[in-house]
């Protein structure tokens, strides 16, 4: 159980828009870009700025430092200053002293634009040269050389959609001026130091005038890791210009309007199999839809490379990829991070040469699957991998090859519902890319009557990183649970973070909680040693030991002594992934501390009348180390295979000339409970992992991409009612593509 | 205005046009959430209790499109009104199933649960139906399921006998302040409601996204929400709910509307939404006005003392424009009262709680193996909710084949003029309504073969 869980079921949880309003606080209107490119030659603001509570309205020429908010490439302007790139880009902010005057005043705001012309097809973006930043190739062994020697070749494309965030909290902000001009910033985000440092540089100030403090946010499957910024600085420029706290919460269709997604990818291939169904060479150009600026594009075109090949071993690799500029929204970060969109081409490849070689897709995937020491494209060997193991556990488990034959006796009965099946193996790098950025801090506080806080960089999400870090905290003092209450998160506590993402957060911010947490009782037995005098001593269970024999000293009079001795009970940690390095010329090295793994079978029913399906039941074996807690790490299977599943099925971003159309949750369908599917979930024994804490493993995204497993789910079930036309290989596998499959018609 | 919010009476001069869950959290109750401010999450969800005799009926509902004014009189609990000393079952099994990871969505949840734990036969109505109209995005829902289930069996052999209300006091469910609710509901004068304004149906279309009316006069409080039939005929108030509609005895006498109503939205929405709302929305692809074309449906248009009576088919003129006089008000709606075959098909993107990409429906009766009078509608394939006059014209007399199947569908292509959209492309929606005409074939009569 997570013990941080019951407040919010008495609804009792604070996020950013409950937190009282403060005294004069404003409210703000963003204007934005209804275009997808153009110059901006005529902007009126006279009469926004005379209406009624409006009490400051700003463009970017009243942008004290920077206007910028690009971290990896400085290429985006927070408010756009000559030219906008997409519809949804701020041009003007309205700060008033109510909602309904803000928004008023802002439709008085007039624009004139000199329309450009616009790209939105990453190929054609790509053939035009409007690249983010040149393509990168990853290359293992020989490819030229090998297609002679394949017995099987198949080349095609493959296109994947984006997909909306949906945290059901959508970006927000509360900031408060304090003393001296520094700002206090309520915030809900995934990365508390690069808004500081982003808010710093577009003030002009240093990064010490910005505190940025986070209790939880509701959701943010990296929606809230770059951009929740911009609403972050907003906030920060109206409170640098009126002296007074200013708030903004996107509403749902704002939300979906002027923040970025995943990114959509086409992609083209060739792979080839030797007559046994081994693969022997591998090559492909992606082409990924950044949208209008660089954001985290080129870090996660990063990780798309690092897993073209999925959990399989290919000898020979020649992989491109390209990040494309075109005139949408920039798109973001998002569970799985450039990896699902590789991994469904990968799985896309081995339906297309399971058809034209009739090996079946099962045993092509067993057949290919990483052995020991195998090496990625990228350099590395895989160590302790569980990818055969939960491969067979899972056929096992779900019985994989009854339910082909039932199936089989089924869909001979029935006439219009069919049933198919696949297999979805894993295989995820864990740190993050940047080598960098893996290094974590915490500070553990033990104040004298025994009770303690703990502040690290994590970023409670639902995701249970909170619960996870009090769990090593209880652990590593050897001391109940209850006595320990994680801090918000904040940066003059905890400096310098990382964002919580990457699947990080407990591997990061829980050793450097390990860490402080051992400094502590580390000063605590010296205590306990001078007062007991001659022996071993040792601390469990919140009991000091003398030679392994329970003393009278508990933890509270332990804590008291250290005290009144004068010692300190506080501790920093520090700590950085070790011996993981990345050679950006070579393309090659270690960038994973060590990869997750995992095996899904998901079975699915397709109506061939109506052209509807359901995702009936998904059985997964998941290699999750030895869980910190088995309801936290199921509920992140659990989540994260539906939210996969939501993806590659109903999830459908729409747009008509640069425009989302599907910009509500009424017409952007995420799965609701009934569409969710049965889930089993077992997880692996004895897989203690050397390379995180406490022999844990992350799970925040890998789980993501069991998802995929439905797509081939319902194409299996499709193809059973008609296999006599060429699949196209593009996702999501909405109702009406599937029923265009289906039937011809003119 | 004045209702009972949580365990006391409230006094509010706020117009009866603002959205009750801004007004909830501006008053400091910030347990409910907005998620979309359209109805379509579930996160701002509240209980809306209702005297009825001496008992109070609760309903869950969506406060982000609910206007104020519907809660005059009223019991509005919100998470902070269900809340005991420590966690009600409820909560606590969502806790112990890990039915809970942001946190955001789960008071709405906890309503969606306590409404159903209120309301419904626990041994009949499966609990899955209870959160059909709760988006969360973290889970995955398997374990909020398990929950639910859980939950349910702690009560599995409830006694009911001093009223559900009182069993779940006893069981822990509910705060003892409950139980004096329906006294305090009596003793409440109400003001009588407005009588100039904009009337309004159920509100769950027209206060989406914060819009609002002036003076909103509600029609469901003038006594147009009854259904009721005489000899010749079932008559539907036009502020009639759609699950009162649903589960109407009338109705379920002739036909399974119960079932084909069951993807009509989510329960919530249905409690709110009126058929009048949605057919004078005049939306192309409203569920019930497809439905009510198809049962050959007519409408009664009210003006000052008298009325004029007219098919339901013939009051839509073009895309969102009606043949309703100034001041009119449609009144109810009528169907023979006589037993006929009635298929219902949606298809939607999601099959639950989606607006339909394309939906028909189709009534007819049958005399030795003969189709007799005739009628079927399509929605989304034209500026207007369809009546598809050849087609059900062909149908007249016709013997059941597989051949008069396809040319019926053939029939009623040639009446559609489908546009691209986000609920489909115009090539879509031409394929799917003929796999629906399929399908009210296949559905009424399984061992006819359409060769397809």
């Amino acid at each position: 159980m997570n013990d941080l869980i019951p407040p919010h079921t008495r609804g009792e949880s604070i996020f950013v828009d409950d937190i009282p309003e403060p005294k004069n606080m404003l409210h703000v209107a963003v204007f934005i870009s209804n275009i997808p490119h153009g110059k901006i030659i005529n902007l009126n603001i006279g009469e926004a700025e005379k209406y009624e509570g409006v009490v400051k309205v700003i463009t970017a020429k009243d942008i004290p430092g920077e206007n910028q908010l690009g971290r990896i490439i400085q290429d985006e302007e927070l408010i756009a200053e000559e030219k906008v790139d997409f519809i949804g880009q701020p041009i003007v902010v309205v700060y008033a002293k109510t909602k309904e005057q803000a928004n008023k005043a802002k439709d008085l705001i007039s624009v004139e634009f000199d329309e450009l012309p616009a790209i939105f097809d990453p190929r054609e973006a790509a053939k035009k040269g409007a690249l983010i930043a040149p393509s990168r190739t990853f290359t293992l062994g020989d490819v030229d050389s090998t297609w002679d020697s394949c017995e099987t070749i198949v080349e095609g494309r493959v296109d994947s959609g984006g997909q909306e965030h949906v945290y059901m909290e959508t970006q927000g902000c509360l900031a408060i001026p304090e003393e001296d001009g520094r700002l206090l910033l309520y915030s809900a985000t995934q990365n508390p130091s690069t808004v500081q440092s982003t808010v710093s540089d577009i003030l002009d100030y240093d990064m010490n005038k910005i505190e940025v403090d986070v209790k939880r946010i509701g959701g943010g499957f990296g929606g809230k890791e770059d951009q929740a910024t911009a609403w972050a600085a907003i906030c920060a420029l109206g409170s640098y210009y009126t002296k007074q706290p200013v708030k903004l919460v996107l509403d749902r269709h704002e939300d979906m309007i002027v923040t970025g997604k995943r990114h959509p990818y086409s992609t083209d291939y060739k792979l080839g199999l030797d007559k046994d169904g081994k693969i022997l060479a591998f090559t492909a150009d992606y082409y990924q839809d950044a949208g209008a600026a660089a954001d985290l594009s080129t870090a996660i075109l990063g990780r798309t490379l690092f897993h073209v090949t999925n959990a399989y071993f290919i000898p020979n690799v020649r992989v491109t990829a390209y990040s494309c500029k075109t005139n949408i929204v920039p798109n973001t970060a998002m569970r799985g991070f450039g990896a699902p969109q590789a991994m469904f081409v990968i799985e896309c490849i081995l339906s297309h040469a399971s058809e034209v070689s009739s090996i079946p897709v099962s045993v092509l995937q067993e057949k290919n699957l990483l052995n020991e020491g195998d090496q990625f494209p990228y350099g590395m060997q895989v160590e302790k991998t569980t990818a055969r193991r939960s491969f067979s556990q899972v056929i096992e488990d779900s019985r994989f090859h009854d339910l082909v034959k039932e199936q089989e006796e089924f869909n001979k009965e029935s006439r219009f519902i069919k049933k198919g099946i696949s297999i979805m193996p894993i295989c995820f790098g864990i740190s993050f890319t940047a080598t960098h950025m893996n290094q974590a801090g915490a500070l553990v506080n033990v104040y004298w009557d025994g009770s303690v806080g703990v502040s690290t960089g994590a970023i409670e999400m639902g995701q249970g990183v909170n619960m996870k870090i009090k769990t090593i905290a209880a652990r590593a003092l050897s001391i109940k649970p209850e006595r320990i209450r994680i801090e918000s998160t904040n940066t003059t506590r905890v400096i310098n973070t990382s964002p919580t993402s990457a699947s990080t957060g407990a591997d990061l911010n829980g050793k450097a909680t390990e860490i402080a947490c051992k400094k502590i009782i580390e000063r605590l037995l010296n205590v306990a040693a001078e007062k007991l005098g001659q022996g071993v001593v040792s601390f469990e269970n919140e009991i000091v030991l003398l030679n392994g024999k329970k003393t009278e000293l508990t933890w509270e009079n332990l804590v008291w002594s250290a005290y009144l001795s004068r010692v300190n009970l506080a501790a920093q940690a520090f700590y950085a992934t070790p011996g993981i390095y990345f050679d950006s010329e070579k393309e090659k090295g270690k960038p994973f501390a060590y990869h997750a793994f995992g095996t899904a079978v998901t079975e699915a029913s397709v109506d061939c009348l109506r052209g509807t399906y359901t995702i009936d039941k998904v059985h997964v074996v998941h290699d999750a180390g030895r869980s910190l807690n088995y309801l936290i790490d199921l509920g992140q299977v659990e989540g994260g295979l539906v939210q996969g599943i939501g993806w590659l099925t109903l999830e459908e971003l729409q747009y008509e000339n640069g425009k989302l159309i599907s910009d509500s949750l009424a017409t952007y369908k995420v799965p609701d409970i009934h569409f969710a599917p049965e889930i089993t979930v077992k997880f692996l024994e004895d897989v203690d992992n050397p390379y995180a804490v406490m022999k844990s493993k992350a799970i925040g995204e890998p789980p993501f991409m069991y998802g995929i497993g439905s797509y081939f789910a319902i194409k299996d079930a499709a193809q059973k009612f008609r296999n006599d036309k060429d699949w196209s290989y593009s996702a999501p596998l909405t109702p009406e593509k599937l029923l265009l499959y289906l039937y011809d018609i003119e | 205005m004045k209702f009972i919010l949580n365990r006391k009476i409230v006094e509010t001069s706020e117009s009866l046009g603002i959205h009750t869950l801004d007004f909830l959290r501006k008053m400091g109750l910030t347990g409910p959430k907005e998620g979309c401010h359209e109805g379509d999450c579930g996160a701002c969800m509240v209980l809306v209790g209702i005297l009825q005799g001496d008992e109070v009926k609760y309903k869950a509902m969506n406060s982000c499109i609910l206007p104020l004014g519907k809660i005059e009189g009223k019991h509005v609990v919100t998470i902070e009104g269900i809340n005991i000393e420590g966690l009600n079952p409820v909560q606590q099994a969502l806790c112990d199933e890990g039915g809970v990871q942001c946190g955001y969505c789960t008071p709405g949840f906890v309503i969606a649960l306590m409404s159903y734990f209120m309301n419904e036969d626990l041994k009949d109505t499966p609990v899955i139906t209870a959160v059909e109209g709760n988006i969360c995005r973290c889970t995955g829902y398997n374990s909020i399921l398990r929950a639910a289930e859980i939950a349910s069996s702690t009560i599995s052999d409830l006694d009911d006998s001093k009223g559900r209300i009182n069993a779940l006091i006893e069981a822990n469910f509910l705060p003892n302040y409950f139980s004096e609710i329906p006294e305090k509901m009596k003793a409440m004068k109400v003001h009588p409601q407005l009588k100039k304004g904009t009337f309004v149906a159920g509100g769950t279309d027209l206060f989406i996204n914060r819009q609002t009316v002036e003076n909103p006069v509600f029609l469901s409080e003038l006594g147009f929400d009854k259904i009721w039939s005489d000899d010749d005929y079932i008559y539907v108030g036009s502020a009639a709910d759609i699950e009162s509609i649903r589960t109407s005895d009338e109705l379920n006498a002739l036909f399974e509307t119960a079932q084909h109503f069951s993807r009509v939205s989510t329960l919530p929405i249905r409690q709110q939404a009126t058929i009048g709302g949605n057919v004078v929305n005049a939306s192309p692809i409203g569920d019930l006005t497809i439905y009510f074309l198809a049962l050959d449906a007519d409408i009664s248009l009210k003006l000052n003392g008298s009325n004029r009576i007219m098919k339901l088919k013939d009051f839509f003129k073009g895309y969102k424009i009606l043949d309703l006089k100034d001041g009119e008000i449609l009144e109810w709606f009528r169907i023979k009262k006589e037993k006929k075959l009635l298929s219902f098909e949606k298809v939607a993107k999601r099959m639950y709680m989606d607006i339909a990409s394309v939906n028909s429906a189709l009534s007819f009766k049958i005399e030795d193996n003969i189709i007799k009078d005739p009628h079927l509608s399509g929605g989304g394939l034209a500026p207007i909710p369809l009546y598809l006059e050849k087609a059900s014209e062909y149908l007249q007399n016709k013997k059941i084949s597989s051949e008069v199947v396809k040319e019926a569908a053939r029939i009623a292509d040639t009446e559609v003029s489908p546009i691209d959209d986000v609920r489909g492309s115009a090539k879509y929606k031409r394929l799917l309504l003929r796999q629906l005409i399929y399908a009210h074939f296949v559905e009424l009569f399984p061992e006819l073969e359409v060769s397809l």
